[in-house]
């Protein structure tokens, strides 16, 4: 193993970070071959309505008689694979504006920068929304471009900043005294110095991706049904969580283990990518 | 004078703070109208406190940074007139150290690459010659080559200025700005690094623009000192008059602030009072501060002229007396 995912797996926390996301991606990869039940599958209408915890069903069951485990199994699959895709979409969107602000000149950033300002004042689930309105049918893939190319505002500033203060550096202006070219800048000096901040912010991002996908399904404007989602589990057991807590509980845990998971392993893998640690 | 390498004329530079809605933007010159020349060889100071735009003048000559007016010179060439590959091959005979052995290298980079980096812009080695000659450059400013596979965070101070000198000297450049390369080091380091310097001039035939704070680094090392205040020439001259008598009365304050190893010796200071302030544009620059004995009201409403004394010496004082003449 490379020396910093050794220096990542140090601390306890990333250890339990670690551990949840892997049983998490775990539970989620191999849901078709380990969950107990068809997710989707109403097994029970007459006796197994809002069923307990139980050896059977381990997280209960739904009003409609859906073992809870099994739609926490395959609704990690959604949230997990639409926050993952739409940070990466982010990132690659948000540093290529940083860059192109850091690097471009005067013009070119305040123009950019405007641009995400405005952007940034509109609140982001009112943004969403709007743009989710145009469509009957909500696909992931749709998901995944609306939700990364309406998140990538904050990394483009995270990566300008950087940027700017990298170019105030005694060794990024060694470079350009040696004459380096634009490409060869980025490609040996600006990126390898903002990918650790990246990371980081990515890793968080996961987290709060999840929490979106998870309050837009909540909202009713997520995948289409019958696909199981966090969100949307919380959002049915509205009516019967008085009586059968588990409907909401266990999706509600599912969400919070996760985003807790990659915050964890955010913090971790900050100060594991600090050179002088 | 021998063969001009390096000349600079009337250079300003001016910065603006950015305003906003309750501040106008502010314009600060940080250089103003500064004449400078660099033999072929020669070894010039610049020396300043901070503030004095010392460092400006240096990162100008080599276009790090755009004057806001006049011209430099290089081997005969407009530096600010260049497009962009004949530049380059400039930048190739041009360097620079920078003061801060952190700041000045890559964290992510390890150090022979570093060093290695410009050949490998200017295409002068690649491969196995590369790493050979990489390693030779170690050699030579007394680093162990087989450092060349550390990151700068595993060297100290005095190493990784080292490799800042290294890098510098890969190109084989003419003309080196070493901006206040020892300041940031301990004293027993500074010295090795002065020795090194020398020793580099000597073996490469390089021409130096030394930047300092203070004139004890460089009386060793220059042939010529220049003593810039508020961005303009105080004083200018060969090392050893300027030392024994110094024209002006800020070259004499910076001279009394150099620090005498003896604890006995009682020395006449003419300690610097207040930091250096902004200039108000009309008489002396230097006037709110001076503790010359003939300041009057001349001083705050006429700006002296930079003027020329014996041995080839200029200084830029109303009442500064030509040491050869009495």
């Amino acid at each position: 193993m490379s020396p910093v995912v050794v220096r990542i797996l140090r601390t306890t926390r990333a250890q339990i970070a670690f551990g949840a996301i892997a049983v998490l991606t775990g539970g989620a990869v191999l849901a078709p071959l380990i969950a107990p039940y068809d997710p989707i599958a109403q097994l029970d209408l007459e006796n197994l309505r809002l069923a307990a915890p139980s050896m059977r069903h381990w997280l209960g069951t739904d009003d409609l008689s859906r073992d809870l485990l099994s739609r926490i199994m395959y609704g990690a699959r959604i949230s997990l694979a639409v926050a993952a895709l739409s940070v990466t979409l982010s990132v690659v969107c948000g540093t290529a504006v940083g860059l192109a602000a850091g690097l471009g000149g005067k013009t070119v950033d305040a123009l950019l920068m405007r641009l995400v300002d405005t952007a940034l004042s509109v609140p982001r689930l009112i943004l969403l929304i709007v743009v989710l309105a145009f469509w009957s049918q909500i696909s992931i893939p749709l998901l995944v471009v609306v939700l990364g190319l309406t998140s990538w505002f904050d990394t483009s500033r995270l990566v300008r900043a950087e940027v700017l203060s990298l170019r105030e550096r005694a060794f990024y202006q060694a470079a350009v005294a040696a004459g380096a070219p634009t490409a060869r800048m980025v490609r040996l000096h600006v990126l390898p110095n903002v990918a650790g901040p990246i990371i980081v912010a990515a890793t968080l991002g996961i987290g709060q991706m999840i929490l979106v996908e998870a309050g837009l399904s909540f909202l009713g404007i997520g995948i289409a049904r019958p696909t199981p989602s966090w969100g949307r589990m919380i959002a049915e057991s509205q009516e019967v969580m008085v009586n059968a807590w588990w409907t909401a509980a266990f999706p509600g845990c599912a969400i919070l283990v996760t985003v807790l998971a990659f915050s964890l392993l955010g913090d971790s893998l900050r100060d594991a990518l600090d050179p002088r640690a | 004078m021998a063969d001009v390498l390096v000349d600079a004329r009337r250079v300003t530079r001016d910065f603006r703070s950015a305003g906003d809605i309750f501040r106008r933007p502010q314009t600060i010159r940080a250089l103003d109208r500064v004449d400078l020349t660099v033999a072929r060889g020669e070894t010039v100071a610049v020396v300043g406190e901070s503030g004095s735009g010392k460092s400006t003048l240096g990162r100008i000559l080599l276009r790090l940074l755009d004057p806001t007016d006049g011209t430099v010179n290089f081997d005969g060439v407009d530096v600010f007139a260049l497009k962009r590959e004949p530049l380059r091959q400039l930048r190739r005979r041009m360097q620079i150290v920078f003061q801060d052995p952190y700041g000045s290298l890559n964290p992510r980079m390890r150090v022979g690459d570093a060093v290695g980096e410009p050949l490998e812009i200017h295409r002068l080695a690649a491969g196995a010659d590369l790493e050979r000659r990489v390693r030779d450059l170690f050699a030579e400013v007394g680093l162990d080559p087989s450092y060349v596979g550390r990151f700068p965070h595993e060297l100290s101070g005095g190493q990784r200025q080292r490799v800042g000198i290294a890098r510098a000297l890969a190109v084989a450049p003419d003309f080196v700005v070493l901006d206040e390369p020892v300041s940031a080091l301990d004293v027993s380091v500074q010295a090795q690094v002065l020795n090194l310097l020398a020793d580099l001039r000597d073996r490469r035939s390089l021409t130096y623009l030394f930047i300092a704070h203070d004139l004890a680094v460089v009386k060793h090392l220059a042939n010529r000192v220049v003593v810039l205040y508020l961005g303009q020439v105080m004083e200018q001259g060969p090392v050893a008059p300027l030392y024994d008598a110094p024209l002006h009365p800020y070259t004499s304050a910076l001279l009394d602030a150099v620090p005498t190893p003896d604890p006995d010796a009682t020395r006449e200071q003419t300690t610097l009072r207040g930091d250096i302030a902004s200039y108000a544009g009309v008489g002396c620059v230097f006037a709110p501060r001076c503790m010359h004995q003939k300041k009057d009201d001349r001083c705050f409403s006429e700006r002296p002229a930079l003027r020329p004394f014996a041995e080839q010496r200029m200084a830029a004082c109303h009442y500064a007396d030509d040491p050869a003449k009495e």
